[in-house]
């Protein structure tokens, strides 16, 4: 049993998951790293992002605890959180209605011969199933990675229920994205890609929410 | 077992799920190459909409945004049409709206639905301000539509800015054509 946290290993399970982060939201610098770019055909690699950042922000919260003094980050922490997870949550549901409009145009094109038919055919008809995998392939490599790294940092990050659930949840997301993506037919990939972002987004917004309820407890319990 | 293993054991399992997802997807799925706007109307051409699209079809309808076209008499109350008669010449299509959520662009796609109400035959042409995104511009069909199984109703792909569309009737028979 290890009784000591391993700070090597978990600052980079913390670089792992920022990397993580970063391919989602397209940060150009990461999208061409090593002459090499990921495509993030869709809705659903991006609005990974949602829980991904969450899962960050635990995770940072987790290292911060080794340099800010516990009284501070006591403190500070259900504010900060509270005001991330209220913008978050405003956010991911800006992002539903997004993503519910897209499927709504996709759908109306799709079952409006002929015309209708064939420009979803012509833009959305050949959805890029593979440049999808391979970033979704690196994206779940890297998630794996992380928890591999995160328990070998110290395994009792394995009794935090929150980062374990959250963990589970990106997993989950991830293997969503994937198999709407893949066990369509190709013409349907765009509809079902958009529709996995919105399933993401919501099981992003669940977490969001448990994350405030969490900061406003811990608030007033600070208040009191 | 050992939570660690579990973990362990966990992640194997989801590793493995996802290859079969992506090895799935990728090597036993037909997927069409991107085409041009001919080859996507070929396509369109040959899959007939099948009952269950029609009703899905019809239950996002109202939630897209629609095209609001000059109507010659305003239907009747309990006409499922959003106009029974759009008169023939050409005929102004209104750009989008603009859009009511910051950071949201204007719609980019609408579809125009049309339906030959009375008449022999009639021709539709639609020329789009902007056109591009491969569709074609003008966008042209007869209802009944011969390549179409005769169908009285045919749709047009309208982008966000709009463009003319004209109705004529053929063989010098007077016609009418509805927007659904």
């Amino acid at each position: 049993m290890l009784d000591e946290l391993r700070r090597p290993f978990f600052v980079i399970a913390l670089v792992i998951i920022l990397v993580v982060v970063l391919i989602e939201v397209g940060s150009p610098y990461m999208m061409h790293a090593a002459d090499t770019s990921f495509d993030r055909p869709g809705y659903g690699i991006q609005y990974l992002v949602f829980i991904d950042a969450f899962l960050f922000y635990v995770s940072l919260l987790i290292g911060l605890a080794l340099i800010i003094p516990e009284r501070v980050q006591g403190r500070v922490q259900g504010c900060v959180t509270l005001i991330l997870s209220f913008f978050g949550c405003l956010g991911i549901f800006v992002a539903i209605i997004f993503a519910l409009i897209f499927i709504i145009i996709l759908i109306s094109l799709l079952f409006a011969p002929i015309f209708g038919t064939a420009a979803y055919l012509a833009i959305y008809g050949g959805f890029d199933r593979s440049g999808a995998n391979v970033t979704l392939g690196l994206l779940m490599t890297l998630k794996i990675a992380f928890c591999v790294v995160l328990i070998a940092a110290h395994q009792r990050f394995l009794q935090s229920k929150s980062l374990v659930l959250l963990t589970l949840s990106s997993l989950l997301a991830t293997l969503i994205v994937s198999f709407l993506i893949n066990f369509v037919p190709g013409i349907l990939a765009s509809i079902t890609d958009a529709l996995g972002a919105i399933v993401v987004a919501i099981l992003a917004l669940i977490w969001a929410i448990v994350f405030m309820v969490g900061a406003v407890i811990s608030i007033i319990k600070a208040i009191h | 077992m050992d939570s660690k293993k579990l973990v362990i054991v966990i992640l194997i399992v989801i590793a493995v799920v996802f290859v079969i997802f992506a090895g799935y997807g990728s090597l036993t799925v037909y997927q069409p190459k991107r085409t041009n706007a001919r080859e996507s109307k070929k396509d369109a051409k040959v899959a007939p909409t099948p009952g269950w699209a029609k009703s899905i079809d019809s239950a996002f309808s109202g939630w897209q945004e629609s095209v609001q076209l000059r109507c010659g008499p305003p239907p009747d109350q309990n006409s499922k049409r959003r106009c029974d008669d759009l008169g023939t010449g050409p005929i102004v299509v209104p750009s989008a709206k603009e859009p009511w959520l910051p950071l949201m662009k204007k719609t980019e796609f609408r579809t125009l639905k049309l339906v030959l109400l009375e008449g022999q035959r009639v021709h539709i042409n639609y020329l789009d301000k902007k056109g591009g995104k491969n569709i074609d511009n003008p966008q042209f069909f007869d209802l009944p539509d011969l390549d179409n199984n005769n169908s009285l109703k045919g749709s047009i792909a309208v982008m966000e800015n709009g463009g003319t569309l004209t109705i004529s009737c053929l063989d010098n028979v007077p016609c009418r054509v509805g927007q659904e």
